[in-house]
């Protein structure tokens, strides 16, 4: 028995290593990096005051279409707080011309691939709202979207719009306008 | 219990050596895969972190851009599938990774209603919704934008379209005509293959497998390999670009004789291929314009040697008699493509494509050597029109160039041939109820110089109740235009024995020729197709098309009393000329129905099913001969399911079944083909986020033929091969 023991504990210890690298050699999916980037973005950006009154709850994460997170999204931000407010995730089905209050409820709006066709209509719907929008529709930044997620390589950049997050009334932090892309337009 | 004693001591003494000795071996090889250092891009002075914490959240900025991730091209797809009007199936890069195919025909197997027919190792015959032959005419074939259609043949040489398949982002395929944007030839399909932006194909990429037929008669033997490497740059802020290299080598499939091991047949055979290309594509994305540059070049030698047994191919013209045709065809090919393409902010785009593609092909045996040079320029714009329309509308030239030269036992008048396109098109995508009801509706018109002007209009219905469903509907015409060889040019063939074709046909050893008809109009196609496609639940979805599609003025191949220009400078005249001519006299109509379901359970399931019924009304059977394509089998079906036990590893098994169909050649005889399945397994191990190695089985169903011999085809069968492959990504 006692020897059966020290079979399975040195067993245990020589396969740890293996079963650590095996964890360490796991891939992680572009929607894992764009949710951890989503919640960073609560800490470098700002609000405006008329946005976070203390009448506020929640502070919101919208997705709008089809959300591709899965459920990468709630695990990026499960028991975190962002500017003090517990954060909620809202899933909006589709584009509804007629009640853009639902879009305009947000803090942070990710537009999904699936609203490609009526990306210019919804950011004429969020016109000057203090909404942080973020996509990966590729032409979002010259649409008039604030912050692109940017596939280079294997990895994803961030493409600031500083006109759009003007309109918006968003402070981009020094931190995040340095690691992302700036656009021109011209 | 007390005898067992001494058994167990030796067991546990025994199963704890090798339990440790099996960890050591596995740790050190993770290990060693682990320690490996991450080399960062020069571009790139980020620190990219060695490990990743359970909560990438707690990440700075930096290194979350600095991390490799795994893409998924997945919601790209459902958007070009949501609102498209036509029987579309997109393969994405991942799709095409967990295939285990390594040449991209064999591909398009994947596509529901596709037939795939390998007809020997460096020959395909592919097609949609019928007309399955080598040099299937009907379908349309873009590389990037790049038509790979061939003028003089018809049809694509697939086996000089092996691009590499690391540098493809997806394959869009469409069943169904597509004359009114694509213009003619896109009659029963097109093929859009795209190629990945330079953008993200950064850094390193190395990729080497080698493998063996599990039957394989020459000598002396080699593997069958694949190398490719590329590398990824960026030139300035905005533009990036990338080189590759690619070689591939293909060993022989086994003859089509019962007894594949039967020495003397298989020292004859030989359908290697050795096939080597470089690239390089440049991507600019300054502001609202897409610049793109790209071109390559490619060498190929391809062998041709069959048996003699009831195939005689080559015939020596000076004393009718016929010889093993030890052909190797030596292709050549190399283009440049430009693309320029502007967004604007009310969604409108231009764009503006011009590329150059020149051929070389010569053949050892008979010293036939041609040439082709395509010129091609287009551009589309794309704007909106008071709120509801959607206008597209654009133009295109291109001009083909070709020349035949040195021959002996083919001769063709005139050696040189020309042929110019040009023409316009204008669509309009009318929004009839917001959010529910489009109607689009266009025409191209062409004009060529063999057939003059080519309507090809269309009408299509979208009714998209919610995001889940949507119903269309579409009527559309699409035109084939001649082919130079049989069709347009005069072209005398060598010598043909007396009762090659059958008792009394030719009745005297003769001279053979196709005699060129001044008449000839193009095929016409008045196609009819209905489609639904569903997302009941979000693990679950249903894509469901059925057409109807009926064909007027098929080529069909007669024969005639006629002359022909001879070789020597004189003219053969009809006594001892065989001449066949083609003339509009087929008509035809085929129609199925085509489902893909999909279903992903669980993240780590994914399982794919296709199901294709097809069947054709008699006129058809009169209309399909050897050089118009067979008719298409009743029944398709494919199955794929991909796993992933692991997070590291990747487990795929497929299956693939055509049905039984016939060819009728032209020795009058209606010969059936036998059903065969396709069935590969394989299994991708990643150490770490760089590296994929994978072992794969393929063709375990056995050797099979996928298509017949005939007068003019001497296949192969297809033998069951593995291989095993690395690749690493920097």
């Amino acid at each position: 028995m006692k020897r059966q023991i020290l079979t399975f504990v040195s067993a245990f210890f020589l396969a740890f290593p293996w079963v650590e690298t095996r964890l360490q050699g796991q891939e992680v999916s572009e929607y894992q990096v764009k949710a951890a980037y989503l919640f960073n973005f609560t800490k470098f950006v700002d609000w405006p005051q008329t946005t976070l009154t203390p009448e506020k709850k929640t502070f919101i994460i919208g997705v709008l279409g089809e959300d591709p997170f899965g459920g990468t999204l709630e695990q990026a931000v499960a028991g975190k707080v962002a500017k003090g407010l517990p954060i909620e995730i809202r899933r909006i089905d589709d584009f509804d011309p007629d009640d853009s209050a639902k879009l305009t409820d947000c803090q942070i709006l990710f537009i999904a691939y699936s609203q490609k066709s009526r990306l210019s209509q919804i950011l004429k719907a969020l016109r000057k709202a203090p909404v942080l929008t973020v996509s990966e529709i590729e032409n979002f930044s010259l649409a008039g979207g604030v912050i692109l997620f940017d596939q280079v390589g294997k990895r994803i950049k961030l493409v600031v719009n500083p006109g759009a997050a003007r309109r918006a009334s968003l402070g981009i932090s020094a931190r995040l306008l340095q690691v992302a892309k700036l656009y021109r337009s011209e | 219990m007390r005898s067992q004693k001494p058994l167990s001591k030796f067991n546990a003494g025994w199963g704890e050596l090798l339990l440790a000795l099996c960890f050591l071996i596995v740790q050190g090889v993770c290990g060693a895969w682990a320690g490996t250092p991450t080399p960062s891009p020069a571009d790139d002075t980020e620190a990219v972190p060695q490990e990743t914490p359970s909560d990438l959240t707690k990440m700075s900025l930096e290194n979350l851009g600095g991390m490799d991730v795994v893409v998924t091209s997945a919601s790209k797809k459902e958007e070009t599938l949501r609102k498209a009007t036509a029987a579309i199936f997109v393969i994405t890069s991942e799709d095409i990774q967990r295939s285990g195919f390594q040449h991209l025909p064999d591909l398009l197997i994947m596509v529901p209603g596709v037939q795939v027919c390998h007809q020997s190792a460096d020959e395909w015959a592919i097609s949609a919704r019928g007309f399955n032959a080598q040099y299937n005419n009907k379908m349309l074939v873009l590389v990037d934008g790049r038509s790979v259609y061939d003028p003089i043949y018809g049809g694509v040489n697939w086996n000089e379209q092996d691009i590499p398949l690391e540098d493809i982002d997806r394959i869009e395929v469409i069943r169904g005509p597509g004359g009114t944007l694509w213009g003619s030839n896109a009659v029963n399909g097109i093929v859009n293959i795209i190629t990945k932006d330079s953008k993200v194909t950064q850094g390193f990429h190395f990729s080497r497998s080698e493998g063996d037929n599990v039957y394989s008669g020459t000598d002396p033997h080699q593997l069958n390999s694949h190398e490719y490497i590329r590398y990824g740059g960026k030139l300035s802020d905005d533009w990036y670009y990338r080189v590759s290299f690619q070689e591939n080598h293909q060993d022989p499939f086994a003859n089509p004789k019962d007894d594949i091991y039967e020495a003397a047949l298989s020292a004859i055979w030989n359908d290697a291929w050795h096939d080597y290309r470089a690239g390089f594509r440049v991507d600019g994305h300054p502001g609202r314009d897409h610049w793109t540059f790209e071109g390559e070049g490619q060498k190929g030698d391809f062998n041709y040697a069959r048996l003699t047994t009831n195939v005689t191919p080559f015939f020596d013209p000076a004393n009718f008699t016929s010889g093993n045709d030890l052909n190797t065809n030596i292709d050549q090919n190399a283009h440049l493509l430009g693309r320029w393409s502007r967004d604007f902010e009310d969604d409108s785009q231009i764009q503006a494509l011009a590329y150059y593609d020149f051929r070389n092909l010569t053949t050892t045996n008979d010293s036939r050597a041609t040439n082709v040079g395509q010129a091609d320029v287009e551009f589309q714009h794309r704007f909106h029109l008071a709120g509801w329309n959607e206008i597209t509308w654009g133009g295109s030239f291109r001009d083909v160039a070709d020349q035949f030269l040195n021959p002996i036992n083919t001769y063709f008048d005139p050696q040189d041939q020309r042929l110019d396109i040009y023409g316009g098109f204008l669509q309009d995508r009318l929004t009839l109820v917001e959010s529910e009801l489009y109607l689009t509706a266009g025409s191209k018109v062409e004009n060529n110089n063999y057939t003059g002007v080519e309507w090809q209009p269309s009408g299509r219905l979208l009714f998209t109740p919610d995001d889940r469903n949507s119903i269309w509907a579409a009527v559309s015409r699409a035109v084939r235009l001649p082919i130079q060889v049989g069709e347009v040019a005069d072209i005398y063939l060598g010598g043909v024995p007396a009762n090659q074709y059958g008792p009394g046909i030719p009745t005297v050893n003769s001279y053979a020729a196709f005699v060129p008809n001044p008449q000839l109009a193009s095929e016409t196609l008045v196609s009819y197709e209905l489609g639904y496609r569903t997302n009941p639940t979000k693990e679950t979805s249903l894509d469901a098309a059925a057409f109807y599609n009926h064909y007027t003025g098929l080529f069909s191949f007669q024969y005639v009393t006629g002359q022909s220009a001879s070789p020597a400078g004189g003219i053969i005249d009809g006594t001892n000329l065989f001449a066949v001519q083609a003339q509009n006299t087929g008509t035809g109509d085929i129609y199925g129905v085509e489902l893909a379901g999909k279903w992903t359970p669980l993240k780590s399931l994914k399982v794919n099913l296709t199901y294709t019924y097809q069947d054709y009304d008699q006129s058809m059977i009169a209309s399909s001969n050897i050089e118009t394509g067979a008719p298409p089998p009743h029944s398709m079906f494919n199955a794929w399911l991909n796993f992933d036990p692991f997070p590291d590893w990747e487990l795929n098994g497929e299956t693939y079944f055509t049905g039984q169909t016939f060819l009728y050649d032209p020795r009058d005889k209606i010969e059936p083909t036998s059903a065969f399945w396709v069935f590969n397994l394989g299994a991708t191990w990643k150490p770490d986020t760089h590296t994929r190695l994978s072992l794969w089985a393929m063709d375990l169903e056995g050797a099979h033929m996928e298509t017949l011999e005939s007068a003019f085809i001497s296949p192969a069968q297809v033998v069951p091969s593995f291989y095993g492959q690395v690749s690493v990504e920097y």
